[in-house]
């Protein structure tokens, strides 16, 4: 098997694997600065502005002068692998795959589209949500 | 043109998505369900316990590189203020000849993966040649914080991204909310989401938002012909505005090259 091949393969073990991950990590300190790529050399200063990640607000209503504080007692200090809301309210999409040919920049190319557009739609949701996402095949041609 | 159902079907994958108790929802045929043949439907139906900015795309073989795919935004709370909202920013490469097609050409080689004929910010890009397509543009207005929602949706490439003039605060890296910290670029690898802040504090005017391939990250041929000059890659303009009524046309650059001579000037209010 070719190294693209091989390369697409664990490209897709990898994207498998992430939720994964997610779930069987241990609790995150989240008051840890991440680093993501310290070994690029890559320039980091704390922001001047202070962190919103220690405040916490349950009687509060998000703006974009409180960003950190969200609904009923949920927050940005939250931990999100172990607690979530549930808003009990379902979100719906509807995303149709087919063929089409577009030309994203002026070269025309076959793409397979989601909702005739190329990226497909984005699908909005509020935390805690239940998404109800229905997809179509609907490919005719690999051509 | 040869249509083989078995490279038609396809199931869709909810990026990082956690899927407790919820497995089957998780979009990976072969896996987790069996992919969907040409005339079939399927609902996914997930409780979103984390927010933030992910993409779902397909995983069905190479198709995603084929199109398959799009951003998904939870809302939720977040590390710092902001003011608006500006979206998810899709970066990929992008390629004239199907992924599929590609894949199944390179399996028996042992070839490296093919270099990329462009590259794509928010699914739009001027062309190799400097004409078709057009450059993404973003409008902030001066003063403002601006939230941005960064994911690499490539097959091959790796960037560097980076808005000229402008620094960047990370507040998520995935669906993990940060101690906000200020760079001036990032490294996006493949299927990675960053949530930045930009402060539109500069200089009214027009500035490249610049993804860059890096080198032994994948290969570009629209940054293969500019290595020589700059290895600048594809841009996307972010344009600020003094105020949101006083739009003005973004100046387009006729080719890539071009790209070097771009300096900040003043909008026409």
């Amino acid at each position: 098997m070719g190294s693209f091949s091989r390369y697409l393969s664990s490209f897709a073990l990898l994207l498998h694997t992430l939720p994964q991950l997610a779930v069987a990590r241990p609790t995150v300190d989240i008051l840890t600065p991440i680093t993501p790529h310290s070994a690029h050399d890559q320039s980091i200063r704390h922001s001047a502005h202070s962190s919103l990640l220690l405040s916490r607000s349950t009687n509060c209503t998000h703006s974009s002068s409180d960003r950190a504080c969200w609904s009923d007692g949920f927050d940005i200090s939250t931990d999100s692998e172990t607690s979530w809301p549930n808003t009990g309210k379902t979100v719906s999409y509807n995303l149709e795959i087919t063929n089409t040919t577009m030309s994203p920049d002026g070269t025309p190319v076959m793409v397979f589209a989601v909702n005739g557009q190329y990226p497909g739609p984005t699908i909005t949701a509020d935390w805690g949500d239940t998404l109800s996402v229905t997809v179509k095949n609907s490919l005719q041609y690999n051509g | 043109m040869v249509a083989l159902a078995n490279l038609l079907s396809t199931s869709v994958h909810w990026h990082g998505v956690s899927q407790m108790g919820t497995n089957n929802m998780d979009g990976v045929n072969g896996v987790t369900e069996c992919p969907l043949a040409p005339g079939q439907s399927k609902t996914y139906t997930f409780l979103a316990t984390q927010y933030g900015t992910t993409w779902y795309h397909s995983h069905f073989s190479s198709q995603y590189g084929d199109g398959v795919l799009g951003p998904i935004v939870i809302n939720g709370p977040a590390s710092q203020n902001y003011d608006v909202d500006l979206g998810v920013l899709p970066i990929t490469d992008w390629y004239y000849t199907a992924a599929q097609q590609l894949d199944y050409r390179l399996a028996p080689t042992g070839n490296l993966p093919p270099v990329a004929d462009n590259g794509l910010i928010n699914g739009t890009m001027v062309g190799p040649s400097g004409s078709g397509g057009k450059y993404n543009v973003n409008t902030m207005q001066a003063g403002k914080t601006y939230r941005l929602r960064l994911v690499n949706t490539a097959v091959d490439n790796h960037f560097r991204v980076s808005l000229d003039g402008h620094l960047m605060t990370v507040v998520q890296a995935d669906f993990v909310a940060t101690e906000p910290y200020t760079t001036d670029w990032l490294f996006v690898a493949i299927g990675q989401r960053y949530d930045v802040l930009i402060h539109a504090n500069q200089t009214v005017g027009n500035y490249w938002f610049r993804a860059q391939v890096q080198s032994l990250c994948g290969d570009n041929a629209n940054s293969s012909k500019l290595h020589q000059s700059r290895d600048e890659f594809i841009a996307n303009t972010m344009q600020t505005t003094s105020s949101l009524s006083s739009r003005t046309r973004v100046h387009q650059a006729a080719t890539l090259t071009h790209l070097q001579a771009i300096t900040p000037r003043a909008v026409m209010t």
